[in-house]
């Protein structure tokens, strides 16, 4: 018997599909179905993935692309028979998503009416009145192509409703076709599919009742079973169906938008042209021969590839990027090449770094060529808005990310499912620690006051499991556009975005990758925006005109490395972390290629992987460095034989263990998802009898596959870290040659980076660097440099005053005399209102014409002062004002305390995060309230493994993922920042202080490995009742 | 001068609490309000570094163990009160400051106790008797005494230099200023009541609203501060003895009139009706005896009463004659009549309310329930007893074939084996109990026995086949 399920709902449908589409074609394949549609509502974010499984499992299946719609009453699946009914399709979703907000629908007549390729299977509703009138109207508009779809769910009454739907079978001659309505691949989902439901209506499973399906009957069920409930010419019309149905997604070809190339031209030559004009850029001096033949050879790998289009699009964007003045930076696995240097995409330069351009991008490998571009992030929005204005929304849109239930969120929906408490799911939330190690949360659920052995808290594990994964809703990707030649939708549906003016296509990255579809990467990166501040800073003030590859091309310097190695390497690009800084004095990067390495290799994939130490003795020649092969020493001699980067993974599977390109593509995808689906094991046989085979001891085999799993979601192409590199290394001369510039700039680009303005401003004051407080005068309201004192000085900018609206802002800049502002009166006739002069008082920003800050409050609290009558006669008679303004002045002062220094630092925190005067540890230290703490400078004179304590302001709590059980807590003090390691026993036996403490004293055990110098902690006092209104707030477990 | 004493008790409702729960000191104990803060904490909760106004979560992971309790006002406001009737005896002027104080006015006491030592000593007796943790001061006013016993200032004493340089002395965070004031001031450098009351009134009056002024021309005693001291408390309970002992109880009838008349005139008077009176039976020999008669509608018309009553003592057997009757309403409430319309036609007749109150008299209330329709799929939940004139699942307006599926009238508690032939004329319905049993799910089917009678029927996954209702 020949059945097609042409009706199948997956996970994609959010919340009423119980399965993902892989599973459904699995488990259809093995039913023995002949096909299946999957027919998510309104929706074709399952297909792709339901593709790659039928073409990576080989299934014996044909796969039908399709949706269900629903209109008022109407219910109705479209099915696709020809690639032109898929962008009819397409077309109807894109219409109807586009109408409604992010994740709901608006389907209209008109979309049906248009409909003149798809097949229609009806679902009557059993309201007469609407059923006939539908009937009527699809008869009319769509005969030969409509069916009406029967189904059988053993639900009550079903019998008159089977015979109700002859009847109107018969009315209108409309033939019938069996369906399943399938939400489920197995009966057992039956579970899960009750508690989508309930999460989708927003109540707990014991309300829903009747509402919920009465039954299992919405599975994928045995041939038998159907041949049983259906008449065999209704089953056989749905093969019919079937075979008629001849699209595949396959013949999807991706059309790039033709006018990137001039008439006359084609796609190879222009490029041809343009990286011919590049180069005389690039090498002034003329092209080196050896550069040359590379370019050659490059350019003849795209050209074999057919890649030229998409150069030629990244070319476009970064020639618009050029032409506004925004710094990018090209990287990625195409990106580190002759031909993208020569584009002008990246500033690596090819002379800098043996680049062996199919390292990246390989014809083996059959992966789609990956460029990423950062823009700065401020101004990224304007790359986007370019794009949409070149190719129209029609045209471009942003590739969707599918939000998945993670563990927290599944824990979340699911209890509310089953009814416990929210307060109580809150809790067990914030208390289920996943990351440790010595007992599971199913276990720990128990510890935290749910019984184990509930029937509820079986349950509750059991959904929460089979949750984690499934898609919640689409969102859009960081920043990948697809830009086609014609209309979009006419590949894949197009809807609407939560940000407005956005618009995302209904498949993710690794369908576009499944398809063969390329994307584009429009990055932000906050590091570009505070380079490109800083080269204008210094154009203005010093005359020096910088570029990236300029600095670049100035090769390596060793006074900057000198900065790099002695960890000072606060707010640089991506060696600035604790993990980072405390290994830079260990590696001692010397030259470009050593900070490549230094980026990729503090990361929890090399860390989990044991790869860090092997490394560093083979650099510091403690370890012989060897290889099993020539081959593997090929992969392997740049990073002394031990894999740091993701393409040496995949080169070893390629070369070690025979894994041919496709294999080594598929491996690439499971590392990927590792954590998530377990994919990676049935790879590890493979990977290790390939591996023996060619002679390999198992030692070296099973450490390679460890190190793989090690990888992991977490390892680091070098791709990439290529190109932060040359960032990391132009932040760090520009911090050495141009500090006050490079702070003023990082200080103007925040949020970004890890470290607080009184961090920054911290470390720049370390750097004899002079900073001026923030001023109503003095200031604007970015930060900026000023020539006094000599050479130049940091002038805090408005912006840093908490809050003072950006409106008020401008307004005070906009009326500031020249000779600046003498009283609060001319403030309040520049329209400031009373927060935003509340908010300069707190930041001590009116001193200069109101006193401290408790003075100028008591003034602006004065109501006769602000009333307009009072304020005009004071414009008009200068004379007495002047005596008015002066008297109360006078007097109040007497009527007020003045503040106190640890008032005056407690303010400044609270008022702007951070004080230029006295760190808080230094007034505490002189009041006696620290004895015997040492400060962090003077931890230096301690000798390793001796007792210390050290007390400071707790600025971070880190517990990092590759660390099992130990927290890093960062304690800053008047002279710098240290580093303790807290045990998890240690932590567990002093939780209030551990957990509450803002103001912290260690005493513990000073350990110094070379440079690096940590206090294990053993006991915690809580000082923070020494500073009871302290508020500078430290950022706990990132 | 006028003297006051404030009582401040910090942990009304979690003390109250563990004076009737044994064995819970050991146990860390917090109450939290709605926003997961701790308001209430008792001495073990105290001894695991709780503090009061801490987040849920940090509680937690510094005392896994904790106990949590919701805070409720209206029960802490109950405590408070039955503090206040118990000080009465002893002391006069009482006035609740909710919802944890207690404001006491001394002058007209001291007269009586001559002097505040030995009245301190009275109070104190009691204050440790009723086993609250408290906060104590005397102040000039009200507000003064209350803001000395928010720090645990402890003075009793009338020397108003020294209550006045203590109240000088007090930080503003045990004043009655709102949160957003209080960090005003602090941000003027002003933390002391001191150095508020140092600052001129009228340059106060240019920069503040009239609250601050209202309260600290209260708290230095130039503003009159009004005080509603409490009453003791009302209900009825009225004692009779009978003028010659009563054997048969229908007779009790005619003093109890007495009584529920005197109750009438009292209720009518408050306006008030009550829900449930105590009546108890005194006999010489045996113990008393006491019934509970309860109008579920509420009540305070004597006739009314007298037929819910005679209900009850109907079908009651005297043990021996009654010699007295005593009338107990502990709780009066509010009017609360359903309006009814001028022109209704059930005027005359009983309302469903009195007709339940006179089923539940006759036959006891454990035998008056009501039937009511679940949401739910399997039969035996589909509908289910409740209490009497209770809602249940209203089917929405689902039209046509969609609508509710058909059911027996009759459905058997449990379902019996089939032991007849019968011809099966509609099914199978299947029924999964929920996602966790598929094993257990049955198909039903409509079928008809030799004689004709309609069966509703199922089988099970195992192929055994039971009945579970008839149709009518």
């Amino acid at each position: 018997m020949d059945y097609a399920e042409l009706f199948c709902q997956s996970y994609f449908s959010f919340l009423q599909g119980a399965s993902s589409p892989q599973e459904l074609v699995t488990q259809a394949a093995a039913l023995g179905y002949q096909a299946l549609a999957i027919t998510d509502e309104c929706s074709v974010a399952g297909v792709v993935r339901a593709y790659r499984a039928v073409n990576e499992q080989q299934l014996p299946l044909q796969l039908i692309v399709g949706s269900v719609f629903m209109l008022d009453k109407l219910q109705l699946v479209l099915l696709c028979p020809t690639k032109a009914a898929y962008s009819e399709l397409g077309r109807v979703i894109t219409n109807a998503r586009r109408r409604s907000s992010k994740g709901d629908y608006q389907l209209t007549e008109w979309d049906l009416m248009s409909v003149s390729h798809c097949f229609m299977l009806w679902l009557p509703s059993g309201d007469q009145e609407s059923d006939q009138y539908w009937a009527q109207w699809l008869q009319k508009y769509h005969a030969g192509r409509l069916w009406l779809a029967m189904r059988r769910q053993l639900s009550h009454n079903e019998q008159h409703f089977i015979d109700y739907c002859q009847q109107l079978a018969g009315q209108y001659q409309l033939t019938q076709v069996s369906c399943g309505a399938v939400l489920m691949h197995r009966p057992e989902r039956l579970a899960l599919q009750h508690c989508v439901s309930a999460i989708r209506a927003g109540k707990p499973l014991r309300e829903l009742g009747r509402e919920l399906l009465s039954n299992a009957e919405r599975a994928l069920r045995p041939l038998p079973k159907l041949a049983k409930l259906f008449p065999q010419s209704w089953l056989n019309e749905s093969s019919a169906i079937a075979a008629r149905c001849n699209f595949n997604l396959s013949e999807l070809k991706y059309q790039y938008p033709a006018e990137l190339v001039p008439a006359g031209q084609s796609a190879s030559s222009y490029l041809r042209q343009l990286v011919a004009q590049g180069s005389k850029i690039r090498f002034a001096d003329g092209v080196p021969p050896r550069v040359q033949a590379l370019i050659d050879k490059e350019l003849a790998l795209i050209s074999e590839l057919k890649y030229e289009y998409f150069f030629l699009t990244i070319y476009d964007l970064v020639q618009f990027a050029q032409q506004r003045h925004i710094l990018y930076q090209g990287r990625g696995s195409a990106a580190n090449s002759v031909v993208c240097y020569c584009l002008q995409i990246t500033a690596v330069d090819p002379r800098q770094i043996q680049v062996l351009f199919e390292r990246f991008l390989s014809k083996e490998r059959q992966e789609p060529p990956d460029i990423d571009v950062d823009f700065e992030h401020e101004r990224r929005e304007e790359v986007i808005q370019y794009l949409y204005q070149k190719y129209g929304r029609e045209r471009a849109a942003l590739v969707a990310t599918v939000i998945s239930y993670r563990f927290k969120s599944a824990l979340r929906d699911v209890g509310k499912a089953l009814g416990l408490p929210v307060s109580q799911l809150d809790f067990l939330i914030k208390n289920i620690q996943r990351r440790n190690p010595a007992s599971s949360w199913q276990q720990q659920l128990g510890t935290l006051g749910l019984d184990s052995n509930s029937q509820t808290s079986r349950q509750l594990v059991q959904l929460v499991d089979e949750l984690r994964g499934f898609p919640r809703h689409l969102s859009q990707h960081v920043g990948g556009f697809v830009i086609s030649e014609g209309p979009l939708y006419e590949l894949v549906p197009v809807e609407n975005a939560a940000m407005a003016d956005r618009t995302v296509i209904q498949w993710d990255k690794d369908d576009l990758e499944t398809l063969q579809l390329l994307k584009v990467d429009v990055l932000a990166l906050g590091m570009l925006t505070a380079i490109r501040k800083c080269f204008k800073l210094v154009q203005q003030h010093y005359q020096r005109s910088l570029s990236i590859a300029g600095i670049n091309a100035l090769g390596d310097d060793q006074a900057v490395y000198q900065l790099i190695q002695k960890a000072d390497t606060v707010g640089l690009f991506q060696i600035e972390s604790r993990a980072q800084m405390s290994m830079l004095p260990r590696l001692k990067p010397a030259c470009y290629y050593d900070l490549v390495v230094q980026i990729a290799i503090v990361r929890p994939g090399p860390i989990q992987g044991d790869m860090v130490h092997p490394y560093l003795k083979r650099r510091n020649g403690l370890e012989p460095v060897s290889y099993p092969s020539a081959a593997v020493e090929q992969v392997l001699s740049r990073t002394l034989g031990v894999p740091i980067f993701q393409e040496q993974v995949i080169a070893l599977a390629m070369v070690a263990a025979g894994f041919s390109g496709g294999e080594a593509d598929q491996l690439r995808r499971a590392m990927a998802s590792w954590q998530k689906t377990g994919e990676l094991l049935q790879f590890k046989d493979k990977l290790i009898n390939g591996m023996q085979s060619r002679g390999y001891q198992l030692e070296f085999a099973e450490r390679i596959y460890q190190q793989i799993c090690g990888f992991g979601e977490y390892g680091f192409p070098e791709s990439h870290s290529a190109s932060f590199a040359v960032l990391a290394y132009v932040s760090a001369w520009l911090k050495h040659y141009y500090p006050a510039a490079f702070y003023t700039a990082l200080l103007n680009s925040l949020p970004m980076g890890f470290y607080s303005p009184s961090q920054l401003l911290q470390d720049a004051k370390r750097h004899q660097v002079v900073v001026l407080p923030v001023c109503v005068n003095g200031s604007q309201w970015d930060y900026t440099l000023q020539p006094q004192p000599q050479p130049y000085a940091i002038r805090l900018g408005l912006r840093q005053v908490k809050g003072l609206s950006a409106a008020g802002a401008a307004l005070l800049l906009q009326h500031r005399p020249l000779a600046g502002y003498k009283e609060l009166q001319q403030l309040r006739q520049a329209g400031l209102n009373s927060c935003d002069l509340q908010a300069l008082a707190s930041a001590n920003a009116l001193a200069a014409i109101s006193g401290d800050r408790y003075n100028s409050r008591w003034q602006l609290l004065d109501k006769q002062q602000s009333l307009p009558l009072f304020s005009n006669q004071q414009t008009e008679d200068v004379s007495t004002v002047a005596a008015v303004a002066e008297q109360p002045a006078h007097y109040q002062s007497a009527l007020l305390p003045a503040p106190s220094e640890m008032d005056e630092v407690l303010e400044d925190y609270a008022a702007t995060g951070l004080s230029l005067q006295q760190h808080p540890l230094a007034l505490l230290r002189l009041a006696g309230k620290l004895p015997r703490s040492t400060t962090v400078a003077g931890l230096s004179a301690v000798r390793h493994k001796s007792p210390v304590r050290i007390s400071g302001l707790v600025t971070l709590r880190q517990r990092p993922g590759t660390a099992a059980g130990v927290t890093f807590i960062s304690l800053e003090d008047e002279t710098g920042t240290a580093n303790v390691v807290v045990w998890l026993a240690t932590a567990q036996a002093q939780q209030q202080a551990f957990l509450t403490a803002q103001i912290l004293q260690v005493d513990g055990i000073l350990e110094r490995e070379g440079e690096v110098t940590h206090v294990i902690a053993g006991r915690l006092t809580d000082l923070s009742s020494e500073l009871t209104a302290f508020v500078s707030k430290s950022r706990d477990f990132h | 001068m006028a003297l006051f004493l404030y009582l401040h008790f910090p942990s009304l409702q979690l003390d109250n609490l563990q004076l009737s729960a044994e064995n819970s000191q050991n146990l860390a104990i917090a109450v939290v309000d709605q926003q997961h803060q701790l308001l209430q904490l008792n001495q073990s909760a105290i001894n695991a570094g709780l503090k009061l106004q801490m987040g849920l979560a940090s509680a937690a992971a510094l005392c896994p163990d904790l106990q949590l309790l919701p805070y409720q006002s209206e029960q802490q406001l109950k405590v408070l009160n039955s503090a206040a009737q118990q000080l009465y005896q002893l002391s006069g002027d009482i006035a609740l400051d909710p919802p944890a104080g207690l404001i006491l006015r001394l002058d007209g006491m001291l007269q009586l106790y001559s002097g505040l030592a030995p009245y301190w000593q009275a109070l104190s007796a009691k204050l440790h008797e009723l086993a609250y943790r408290y906060q104590y001061s005397c102040g000039a006013t009200p507000y003064a005494a209350k803001c000395l016993a928010y720090q645990q200032a402890a003075l009793i004493t009338n020397d108003a230099k020294r209550l006045s340089a203590a109240l000088h002395a007090s930080p503003l965070t045990a004043t009655e200023l709102t949160a957003p004031l209080q960090q005003q001031m602090a941000r003027l450098g002003i933390h002391t009541l001191g150095q508020l009351l140092a600052l001129p009134p009228a340059e106060l009056a240019r920069r503040f609203d009239s609250q601050l002024l209202s309260y600290l021309g209260r708290l230095r005693g130039d503003y009159y501060h009004a005080l509603e001291y409490v009453q003791p408390e009302s209900g009825f309970s009225r004692y009779l003895e009978l003028l010659y002992d009563i054997s048969d109880s229908a007779v009790l009838a005619r003093p109890l009139v007495k009584l529920l008349q005197q109750l009438e005139q009292q209720l009518s008077r408050a306006s008030c009706q009550c829900h449930q009176l105590l009546l108890t039976l005194f006999f010489r020999d045996n113990p008393k005896l006491q019934l509970c008669i309860g109008s579920a509608q509420g009540e305070y018309k004597a006739a009314a009463w007298l037929q819910l009553c005679q209900l009850q003592l109907q079908n009651l057997t005297l043990p021996e004659p009654v010699y007295g009757l005593q009338l107990d309403v502990n709780r009066f409430a509010g009017q609360q009549r359903p309006t009814e319309g001028l022109f209704a036609q059930q005027q005359a007749s009983m309302s469903a309310l009195q007709l339940l109150s006179l089923l539940q008299a006759r036959l006891g209330r454990a035998a008056v329930s009501g039937l009511t329709l679940q949401n739910q799929h399997l039969p035996e939940q589909a509908s289910q007893r409740s209490l009497p004139l209770v809602k249940g699942y209203v089917v929405k307006g689902q039209a046509g074939l969609a609508a509710l599926a058909l059911r027996p009238a009759f459905l058997l508690p449990k379902p019996q084996p089939l032991t007849e032939a019968v011809t099966i004329s509609q099914g199978p319905e299947r029924l999964c109990p929920d996602g966790w049993q598929l094993g257990a799910q049955r198909d039903y089917y409509i079928g008809r026995n030799r004689q004709g009678q309609w069966l509703w029927l199922f089988r099970t996954a195992s192929q055994q086949w039971f009945v579970h209702g008839w149709f009518s």
